[in-house]
């Protein structure tokens, strides 16, 4: 009776976290413009442009421009999602996080409330960059559209997870926005968003296999195009790997963060 | 369905916490009971220093001192944000450590600075947080729809809390605090930056609240807000309490009353008889008289002065406030320390001369 009521309550709580997050979303609607902006410039500026001399692997039919859509994806769901990790060091500059900390609610459901809310955050920009895809002639079918935000929700869930961790442990946004652009960049250039990997040197090829992004990206790929190097099943597992073990890191920090 | 299962859940949280008392009565238990409560910090701060204080339940106890003096700390440890370095600390019994979930449920806490999402709608913060507190869906409008009557928010509950004033928000704050109808209220600073109205509107809400049956601590540098709420307060200086009791008997403790006699012209001297008072403090046309009672020593003082043919100008009495209090013991607290500092550091001086 009691580990059911206990249940019940975990997940209102959840809902709450998340209710907050979301509203405070759809708010900041200038946050939604200008991280929507980004990813357009690189699908528009430089698809366009680099798809003017690029030429892709011999066989494939696909331009350049389509070729890095799925990875423009990613990389917006990389920057959202980290840098969500930033509200955490807000919530703590004011004590609206302190006064959450001593509601009856345990720090590990803090963690997955506020990784819920940067999960909608990067599900609901992907989808506005999905239909921008049918402008530039990607189709998708049904089971696709599921296996895209799958792969959305489990990428997010893993950046959100490393960006909380990583806002946890700082005390500045100044301080924050310098970790984090050494993780941002390398996640994103590496995950082969914007170029295949099959052709890269063997030490380059070794640090793009340890991004996570990469097996994202590859998914996307297989879903959206059709051209990905491994099978779905084998990067949603390795995705899932790294959402678990961040995900983990992510609550620990969190249980031992500081309420000032 | 759920609600039953809330209640249940309600009866478990009230069996635990009685389970607590054995035969003990809850009526005579200490709300909050500190032993040797200490707190050191990285590099040897002791922010409070082996602290034992009991509040009652059902009173406002004020918690006083300079920056630094370690109230927050102290309020931090009760809440369960930051752990006591040693000693022991109770909630209704309970203790902190052993049980921190059991006391976040009994508690309400309005931390120093703004703790509200200014992002959200005054309705939208107390949902939240009536639903991480466990507020049943049965009570929660009931509950949030009093709190933002009681705190004077109704008219103002959908506008975005951003575009509050301070005094607002603060009424905020209390009204977040007030959706688990805690048994004890913890505000730090709850007047900071407020106007005098909105002062007096959180002062009679807290008073109020307190009528209701709500044990309320405080802690203010705000002398005149300790007078006029708290039933006893605790002067802290440097992590130790320097002084307590409640203000009557505080301000008993500095002397008696001040009565000021202004003289038309320079005065002779003269000397005052003991059964009036004792001089403290005089000018060539002023003179300081320390009474027991300010008002009774007027007649005599004015008396004698009429009988040395000296002429008067005004006489004036001052009551010692709370801010006379305060200057006594935390002044001489921090005159101790910076002795003791001064000590400390002669001695590394010793050490590096070696
Ligand atoms: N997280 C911390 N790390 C190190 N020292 C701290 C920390 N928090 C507080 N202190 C120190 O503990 C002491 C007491 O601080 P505290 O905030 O409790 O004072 P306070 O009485 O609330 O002061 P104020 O009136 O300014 O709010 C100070 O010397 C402060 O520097
Ligand atoms: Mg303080």
């Amino acid at each position: 009776m009691l580990s059911m009521e206990s249940n019940i309550t975990i997940f209102e709580k959840l809902y709450a976290l998340w209710l907050r997050e979301f509203k405070v979303f759809l708010r900041e609607r200038s946050r939604l413009v200008a991280s929507t902006f980004t990813p357009l410039l690189w699908l528009f500026v430089i698809g366009i442009g680099f798809g003017s001399v690029a030429t892709l692997p011999t066989g494939s039919t696909i331009g350049y421009q389509k070729f890095i859509f799925p990875g423009i994806i990613c990389m917006s769901i990389i920057f959202t999602s980290v840098f969500f990790g930033s509200y955490v060091i807000w919530d703590r500059k004011f004590d609206f996080l302190k006064s959450v900390m001593v509601a009856p609610v345990g720090r590990g459901t803090i963690f997955v409330g506020k990784a819920l809310g940067g999960m909608t955050s990067s599900l609901i920009q992907s989808a506005i960059l999905l239909l921008i895809g049918v402008l530039i002639g990607i189709t998708y079918s049904p089971l696709g559209v599921i296996e895209v935000i799958a792969i959305v929700l489990l990428l997010s869930f893993t950046l959100t997870s490393l960006g909380l961790a990583i806002g946890s442990y700082m005390q500045s946004l100044e301080g924050f926005q310098l970790i984090v652009s050494f993780v941002v960049f390398p996640l994103f250039f590496l995950s082969g968003a914007l170029f295949p990997l099959d052709k890269l040197p063997p030490w380059l090829m070794v640090i793009t296999s340890i991004d996570p992004a990469t097996y994202a990206v590859d998914a996307m790929r297989t879903v959206v195009l059709d051209i990905g190097s491994k099978p779905f099943a084998f990067d949603m597992v390795i995705v899932l790997v790294y959402a678990i073990s961040l995900g983990a890191i992510g609550a620990y920090s969190f249980g031992r963060m500081k309420a000032v | 369905m759920i609600n039953k299962i809330w209640i249940n859940y309600k009866c478990y949280i009230e069996q635990e916490i009685m389970s607590h008392f054995n035969s003990q009565d809850f009526e005579t238990i200490g709300a909050i009971e500190a032993n040797n409560l200490t707190k050191s910090y990285h590099g040897g701060i002791r922010a409070v220093d082996e602290m034992s204080f009991t509040i009652r339940k059902g009173e406002i106890f004020g918690m006083l001192g300079p920056n630094g003096a370690g109230k927050t700390t102290v309020i931090k440890m009760i809440v369960t944000l930051t752990k006591a370095t040693s000693g022991a600390l109770q909630v209704f019994g309970i203790d902190v450590t052993r049980s921190p979930e059991t006391v976040r449920g009994m508690l309400g806490y309005v931390p120093q600075s703004i703790s509200v999402d200014t992002d959200l709608t005054a309705y939208e913060n107390l949902l939240i947080f009536s639903k991480l507190f466990n507020v049943s869906k049965k009570e929660r409008d009931e509950r949030i729809t009093s709190s933002l009557e009681y705190m004077g928010l109704t008219e103002r509950a959908s506008d975005l809390v951003k575009h509050y004033s301070g005094g607002m928000m603060r009424r905020l704050e209390i009204a977040q605090a007030l959706v688990n109808r805690p048994r004890i209220l913890l505000l730090d600073e709850p007047s900071i930056g407020l106007d005098p109205a909105s002062k007096k509107h959180v002062w009679e809400s807290i008073k109020q609240l307190n009528r209701d049956g709500t044990t309320i601590l405080i802690t203010t540098h705000d002398m005149s807000e300790a007078d006029e709420l708290c039933g006893r307060i605790a002067i802290m200086s440097a992590g130790k309490i320097s002084v307590m009791g409640s203000p009557t008997e505080l301000k008993k403790t500095v002397g008696g009353d001040v009565v000021t006699v202004n003289l038309t012209s320079a005065h002779p001297i003269i000397a005052i008889p003991k059964e009036i008072g004792s001089v403290v403090h005089s000018s060539e046309k002023s003179i300081q008289i320390l009474a027991i009672n300010g008002e009774h020593a007027v007649p005599p003082i004015a008396d004698f002065f009429r009988s040395h043919e000296i002429k008067v100008d005004s006489i004036l009495v001052n009551k010692p406030n709370l801010d006379d209090v305060f200057m006594k013991y935390a002044k001489r607290r921090l005159a101790d320390e910076i002795h003791t500092g001064a000590s400390q550091e002669r001695r590394n001086f010793v050490r590096h001369a070696r």
